[in-house]
């Protein structure tokens, strides 16, 4: 006979945050992992997104992780399941890769990629973690859509302009990879039932080593929170 | 009225490295002129034309998002300290 249905965690992306966050959900319990980038390995990856090797160098980083997560739960005495899907989280594959998922975890690079997320979790009614970082800085937010605020009740759409990513400003390394533990932390406590920390901003000051956490409230204009069905229309995320 | 202002890293070329600065202002948007005349540019990266706050930024005073009080008409006291909270996206 088989046991309750593993929860499903899709990550959307695996770079210095879906990295450490996909190791430490993968070594804690048995579970489902959709994992979904489009990127290879990079030299210039290997200090900060730790499931890879120089070894690794130009292979899918799906493909890598796989066998990674997959040793990593079986050291821990358990087994997990893991389907690597490599290609980027876009609008007109958003809703399916989410479909069959317990929980998103977001730890793309780029805006655009965060609002579809948030925006996807909010039209299939599933919890989403997310995070972003630039040097020595980076947020984490936690959201069950129609109870906690969501991304859009704090950043409301895509900036325009100044902002940066790491691309342009760089990342240190132990700041994603802290901000990726708070992920796979936040997702687990969800996963468990513990929504006591969802729809709390949580910033981490590597400089000052400063954890803050505050309480958002849910906009009463925000868009999305205002809806039952959000458009995934690709205008919205360019 | 001093009031300090927590600069996050994205900001902090403007402030000289500063991570946090003092500032003086009996309202929110007062401590942002002030701070643009001691760290000039400072102010477009909180504001838009229009002077309102951009809408990727955050400020909070104290625990408290200036969005859920007078915007930058929120008042202020004597030591409150005030964060900038941005968008960032970077991840990878």
């Amino acid at each position: 006979m088989r046991g309750p249905r593993r929860p499903r965690v899709l990550v959307i992306g695996l770079g210095g945050l879906g990295s450490p966050a996909a190791l430490a959900i993968a070594r804690s319990r048995p579970i489902h992992l959709t994992l979904v980038d489009d990127d290879s390995v990079d030299e210039s990856n290997l200090h900060r997104q730790i499931l890879f090797e120089s070894s690794d160098v130009g292979r899918p980083k799906v493909e890598v992780a796989a066998e990674r997560l997959k040793d990593a739960a079986r050291r821990e005495g358990h087994r997990i399941s893991v389907q690597s899907i490599a290609s980027r989280f876009l609008p007109a594959n958003a809703a399916e890769l989410a479909a069959e998922s317990t929980i998103l975890l977001e730890g793309s690079d780029n805006f655009a990629t965060k609002f579809l997320a948030a925006d996807t979790a909010r039209l299939l009614d599933k919890p989403v973690v997310q995070a972003g970082s630039v040097r020595w800085y980076g947020w984490s937010l936690s959201t069950i859509p129609k109870h906690t605020a969501c991304l859009r009740c704090v950043f409301e759409d895509i900036p325009r302009g100044v902002p940066e990513t790491c691309a342009s400003a760089g990342v240190v390394g132990p700041v994603v990879g802290v901000l990726g533990a708070i992920q796979a932390w936040s997702a687990l406590r969800i996963l468990r039932g513990d929504y006591e920390d969802a729809g709390q901003l949580i910033h981490y000051d590597g400089s000052r080593s400063r954890l803050t956490k505050r309480v958002i409230q849910r906009r009463t204009d925000c868009p999305l929170c205002l809806t039952d069905a959000p458009s995934l229309d690709r205008s919205q995320y360019i | 009225m001093s009031i300090s202002v927590r600069i996050p890293t994205p900001l902090r070329t403007l402030t000289g490295g500063k991570d946090e600065v003092d500032a003086e202002g009996e309202t929110v948007g007062k401590v942002i002129e002030n701070l643009e005349g001691n760290y000039p540019g400072l102010k477009a990266r909180l504001c838009d034309e229009l002077g309102g706050v951009l809408r990727h930024v955050n400020i909070y005073v104290g625990e408290e998002d200036i969005r859920s009080m007078e915007e930058l008409e929120t008042s202020l006291r004597d030591g409150d300290e005030i964060s900038i909270v941005p968008a960032i996206a970077g991840g990878l």
